[in-house]
């Protein structure tokens, strides 16, 4: 996700009640292949479904993350520390 | 200062970790590969459409049309394998913009790759092979390479888009 975050950097997640997300958000999923990984939602294909992406150009593609699906959400990304 | 602070936390608590995951970018992409496989199905169809004018098989010809036979499909298998690994893994937002048709031919190749493997007729693996050498033309040219076609110097000498490296 550079350089938007980067190793090391602290990330506030949360999830509340009727959070709507939206395209662009920064969000954390609990991805089958790929474990707890921040992605950045790329398109809402379905209510129920997500296409995510990376902001680095070398991220895994969204064709190989596939629709995630939103019950994996883990939460937005509401605060960023630095390193 | 903030970040000292939440990783002072952290030790303390254990935040749960998240990745970024990324690919180690390689960044070694090259149709080629795609391309060989390809006119190995042809040189594979040609073997056994040769192997077919000799009329009876005796168990040696059936033991070699079976391994031709074996290694055709093999090879078009790689040829789609070697194209979807381009197309998902290099072609990014900036290439498709450059070749919106890109997903379209990949799905074409998609399926003549599996006609391949499902017939012997010569004219499927050309057809193939002139599918993988548009791709292999687009590949190129999102790389500021241009291209030219050639006659392979070898059997099946067919026609293969190669890039213009000086």
């Amino acid at each position: 996700m550079t350089p938007t975050y980067s190793e090391g950097d602290y990330i506030v997640v949360a999830k509340w009640p009727f959070m709507k997300t939206l395209k662009g958000d920064a969000v954390v999923v609990n991805h089958p292949s790929y474990g707890v990984i921040v992605k950045r939602v790329r398109e809402i294909i379905k209510p129920q479904s997500l296409l995510l992406q990376g902001d680095n150009p070398q991220s895994v593609s969204s064709e190989q993350m596939g629709l995630v699906d939103k019950h994996a959400l883990i939460g937005k990304v509401i605060a960023v520390f630095k390193k | 200062m903030s970040h000292s602070i939440v990783k002072a936390l952290d030790s303390l608590f254990g935040f749960q970790t998240a990745s970024a995951h990324c690919d180690i970018p390689c960044k070694i992409y090259d149709p080629s590969t795609a391309q060989i496989a390809v006119l190995s199905v042809i040189r594979f169809c040609d073997l056994i459409t040769e192997l077919g004018s000799k009329g009876e098989l005796s168990i040696a010809d059936q033991a070699q049309l079976s391994r031709l036979v074996r290694e055709k499909e093999i090879h078009a298998e790689k040829a789609k394998a070697e194209v979807r690994t381009i197309w998902g893994d290099y072609f990014k937002a900036p290439q498709f913009e450059q070749f919106p048709d890109i997903h379209s031919l990949v799905h074409s190749i998609m399926l003549a790759g599996s006609a391949c493997k499902q017939h012997v007729d010569k004219e499927k693996a050309e057809n193939l092979l002139k599918l993988v050498n548009e791709f292999a033309a687009a590949f190129w040219a999102t790389k500021g390479v241009e291209t030219f076609e050639a006659t392979c110097p070898y059997p099946p000498a067919a026609q293969v888009v190669y890039p213009k490296l000086s």
